[in-house]
């Protein structure tokens, strides 16, 4: 008897070990070729791909070349410099408006606080591809198209984020923000001084996110920028897929550039990224 | 003493202001840029381009010739296919990755943070990524095939496979991602509810139905919710990839009305197309809050109170 459950304990790990490889595998796969695509040259990238060999994953020859070309001849570091300064922009911006409006449901009482708040969780079930072409002529209106405000605005205000910090601020003890109060300060003083420094974690969750959604959004940016020194990666790439069919090892590069530099920021951050999913999931 | 009762009624409209002024900003951005499309696409599709590019009022005109459109049509059927299939196929995976990745061993914690990497993937990234590996000539999947001995496959350039590749692409970058949400829904259930539940001698399947499911009720249906919005308004590699053919096999009506206002300027239709596609979302969303409704709340509730 006891042998037999042992038998099936091991099978069961085995098959949970194989299992687990697996989805490593799916995961890494486009990942790796991407990379070691980059690094061939233009007479290596089509030879080994097929039969399947060590060399279809693994460059005969390193060669930066691909990157080299990337900067230099197809200007790749104004999407990337683009990108930063959306990114960036669309982060500072949403901590003020998000923060701000999440202290507000948090620490106020005030006539049409349950509508205001539902107004905003609505918003943000609405997902942002349903607003982009109506939102195209209301850009064009307001002569935003080819700013870079055409691309932060829009992204800036998100109820999810709101939210997230409503439930943080709500933790945090009233007589904290009354002892502020007591010295004079105001109420927007006491946020600055009071709040903040005691809710870094949540402004880290909040900017990863607000950042990963600005990262991941393509149709409006698209619709949003006609001149190339405009156009931010995801836009640049979606152009060299459309242009240039054969040239694989540039693409590639490209994908690599667009995938380590949000890579470098949420890896060592993914606890607080987690952390965010994880309130704005558990919501009713 | 008439100085100091205005400044205190002056300090008090100041207090009953604050709260409206921190909003201020985030209100003004989601009523300009969330609300105000939305109601422009619905007002915009009640008009019609005359020649000379002025808008004419047309009632319900747009309608009535999306629904007598063929390609309209398909879209909808289109959209409703890949939604219907892909979601529950989605949710399904990331379940079953998380219920596999939920343990306290280094090596599983070091899989998590692989396992994560689609996150930061732009969805233009994945599916040109995927579009080189899918190459029916030079591309990597069909050499992987021929391995197992499969003959090398069109995927995209079929009107029978197409949307099927377009569900592997969306699946890669999709699953990783809702995987994160219900991993940590997973790691918020109290352990001491699965040791009373060892105690009383239940079985995995029976743990993972009665208990772990149930506790992770609220992460799922946001998931499923927020997926299913995300798949109805699916793009990116429709429109990188397939251009919604081969022969409209792939041409969900976020595409249809993409090229609606931006190929065809009939800016008309595409808000038209827009609308329906909002009233789907709507039936779509309705439907499933129907069937997740709380119709055995309290039962549930009795049965974990006796359990822990």
């Amino acid at each position: 008897m006891i042998q037999k459950k042992n038998g099936l304990t091991v099978c069961y790990k085995v098959l949970y070990v194989i299992a687990v490889l697996l989805i490593i595998a799916a995961t890494l796969l486009p990942v790796l070729f991407a990379v070691g695509s980059s690094l061939r040259s233009d007479a290596e990238i089509f030879h080994y791909a097929t039969p399947l060999s060590w060399h279809t994953f693994i460059p005969v020859d390193l060669i930066w070349d691909s990157y080299i070309q990337l900067f230099g001849q197809y200007a790749f570091w104004r999407p990337v410099l683009n990108s930063l300064i959306v990114a960036v922009a669309t982060v500072g911006l949403g901590f003020l408006v998000n923060a701000l409006a999440g202290y507000a449901f948090a620490k106020f009482d005030f006539r049409g606080k349950n509508i205001l708040f539902i107004i905003y969780l609505f918003s943000f079930m609405i997902p942002f591809e349903m607003v982009a072409v109506p939102l195209y002529k209301t850009a064009e209106g307001l002569n935003l198209i080819d700013h870079y405000s055409a691309m932060v605005l829009p992204m800036a205000a998100n109820g999810m984020i709101v939210f997230l910090y409503r439930q943080f601020f709500s933790d945090i003890p009233d007589s904290l923000m009354e002892a502020a109060t007591i010295d004079g300060a105001g109420k927007v003083r006491t946020f600055f001084q009071i709040i903040v420094p005691v809710s870094k974690p949540v402004i880290i969750s909040a900017s990863l996110m607000l950042f990963i959604k600005q990262w991941d959004a393509f149709l409006w940016p698209m619709l949003a920028t006609t001149k190339p020194a405009m156009k931010v990666i995801q836009v640049a790439i979606s152009e060299f897929t459309l242009e240039f069919t054969v040239l694989w090892n540039i693409i590639f590069a490209a994908t690599v550039v667009a995938i380590l530099i949000p890579a470098c920021v949420l890896l060592p951050l993914q606890k607080y990224y987690i952390k965010g999913a994880a309130a704005s999931g558990l919501k009713e | 003493m008439r100085q100091h009762e205005i400044t205190i009624s002056k300090d008090k409209i100041k207090r009953e202001l604050t709260p409206y002024a921190l909003l201020l900003l985030s209100f003004v951005l989601i009523a300009v840029f969330k609300v105000y499309p939305i109601l422009y696409a619905l007002w915009g599709s009640l008009f019609t381009r005359v020649a000379g590019g002025a808008m004419r009022f047309a009632g319900f005109e747009n309608f009535t010739m999306l629904f007598k459109d063929p390609d309209f049509l398909n879209s909808v059927w289109m959209t409703l296919k890949f939604t219907v299939i892909i979601t529950p196929l989605q949710v399904v995976l990331a379940v079953a990755v998380a219920l596999l990745l939920n343990r306290n061993h280094v090596l599983v914690r070091a899989t998590r943070t692989i396992v994560y990497i689609p996150v930061a993937v732009n969805m233009v990234v994945a599916t040109t990524i995927w579009n080189l590996m899918l190459n029916p000539s030079s591309g990597i999947i069909n050499s992987i095939l021929a391995v197992f001995g499969i003959a090398p496959q069109p995927f995209l350039t079929s009107p029978n496979q197409a949307m099927y590749v377009i569900m592997v692409i969306c699946c890669w970058k999709g699953v990783a991602y809702w995987m994160m949400f219900l991993l940590a829904g997973l790691q918020n259930i109290n352990e001491s509810l699965y040791e009373a539940g060892r105690i009383d001698g239940t079985n995995a399947l029976s743990e993972l139905f009665r208990l772990t499911l149930p506790m992770l009720k609220n992460s799922l249906v946001f998931v499923l919710i927020s997926d299913t919005m995300i798949n109805l308004f699916m793009f990116v590699p429709v429109y990188l990839l397939t251009s919604g053919g081969p022969q409209g096999a792939t041409n969900v009506l976020m595409y249809e009305a993409y090229r609606s206002a931006f190929k065809f300027s009939n800016y008309g239709r595409s808000y038209a197309i827009i609308t329906v596609l909002m009233i789907i979302t709507c039936i779509v969303i309705g439907i499933q809050f129907w069937f997740l409704r709380d119709k055995d709340a309290p039962r549930t509730r009795k049965k974990l109170r006796g359990a822990a």
